[in-house]
């Protein structure tokens, strides 16, 4: 009797395990996220980067300054970031503008000399990061910078802010010309 | 009992499973401590460090070129490491290193620089591998470099670890 219920014990281990398994999600997949909230023209620190947006317009035209200005029918949304690197080199390869009704929209990548690239600990990038999104879906975006990775803890600090925009949004007629990306000491 | 085993059985898997990859991340202890001039055989290998430059510029490669300098407020680092693989058993289109520069206190790692110290004169190796432009052979010493950009704020307390692939750690002092 004690040995089956061992036996059954052992196999309710086994069984546990296979569910757990086939039911947690794929980290690699799924990252769970430490969110660090902020709002325009503050810092916001996570544990490895600060990062603060500086400036947020809306136009529909942009000059990447090469070839002709990007334009689009609905709305391109020019955002100035710093990022404070901290401890380690970081890639800044997951920025990106989130919708309230969970969209993600990555950069454009016309743009990406103005855009985030790899970054060393102790120095601050400036980049500018255009996004081209449906108007109608601007309202209460925020913009994420997104670890390139999990902590040894199994989640991924990411910082997100609230780019002030409320319907209804101005859009400028102006066309913005990003600057190159720049890198200064912290 | 049986029970029990297993319980402990599954602790044990699911710590080593946990353990496995965040070992992997630390780097190892460092085999050997080299300043520059000293020298120390590891594996089959010969290290010495030559050279451990810190500095607000350096040289340009082509000597018609302004020196190569960082972002105000940055300096420069190079290290030069001599390697003479000793050992036949070493296969040289597999030895593979590379080198990251550390704090006192290891809070800050730095990675090669691929932005500003580029144009700087260093050796041809800029790893441990065998290359067309950097012949590894056997017997015969070999420089290859490795340059940083870090804030000058951080000189004075920095080191670097040279990792070789599936081989030992070296820490390297100024």
């Amino acid at each position: 009797m004690t040995r089956l219920r061992g036996v059954l014990g052992l196999l309710g281990c086994l069984v546990l395990a296979l569910v757990v398994a086939v039911v947690a999600p794929d980290p690699a997949q799924d990252l769970r996220r430490r969110w660090t909230d902020g709002e325009v023209g503050a810092w916001a620190a996570s544990p490895d980067r600060v990062a603060r947006v500086g400036a947020v317009s809306v136009v529909r035209s942009a000059d990447p300054g090469y070839g002709q200005p990007f334009t689009t029918g609905q709305a391109l949304v020019v955002t100035e970031i710093d990022v404070q690197v901290l401890h380690r080199r970081t890639q800044l390869s997951r920025v990106y503008l989130s919708t309230r009704d969970g969209q993600q929209y990555d950069p454009r990548s016309e743009f990406v000399a103005a855009g985030p690239s790899l970054t060393q600990p102790g120095f601050t990038r400036h980049s500018t990061l255009v996004f081209e999104v449906p108007l109608r879906r601007l309202d209460g975006a925020e913009l994420v910078v997104d670890a390139d990775g999990a902590s040894v803890d199994g989640y991924a600090d990411a910082i997100r802010v609230d780019l002030g925009l409320r319907d209804p949004v101005r859009v400028g007629p102006e066309t913005v010309t990003p600057a190159e990306s720049t890198v200064t000491t912290t | 009992m049986l029970t029990a085993t297993a319980a402990a059985a599954a602790l044990i898997v699911a710590g080593l499973t946990g353990w496995y990859p965040y070992a992997n991340l630390t780097p190892g202890r460092p085999a050997a401590t080299l300043q520059p001039g000293a020298s120390a055989e590891v594996e089959g290998v010969r290290y010495r460090l030559d050279r451990f430059v810190v500095a607000t510029s350096l040289p340009a490669e082509d000597p018609k070129d302004p020196p190569v300098v960082g972002p105000a407020g940055s300096a420069l680092v190079l290290v030069v490491v001599n390697q003479t693989v000793l050992d036949r058993s070493v296969r040289l289109d597999e030895h593979l290193c590379d080198m990251t520069l550390v704090d006192d206190d290891g809070a800050n790692e730095w990675w090669v620089d691929s932005d500003y110290t580029t144009l700087a004169a260093r050796p041809a190796g800029y790893g441990c591998a065998d290359s067309d432009e950097a012949p590894l052979r056997y017997g015969v010493g070999q420089d290859t470099g490795f340059s940083f950009a870090v804030p000058a704020d951080a000189v004075g307390h920095l080191s670097a670890r040279l990792q070789v692939s599936h081989g030992p750690t070296l820490a390297l002092r100024p």
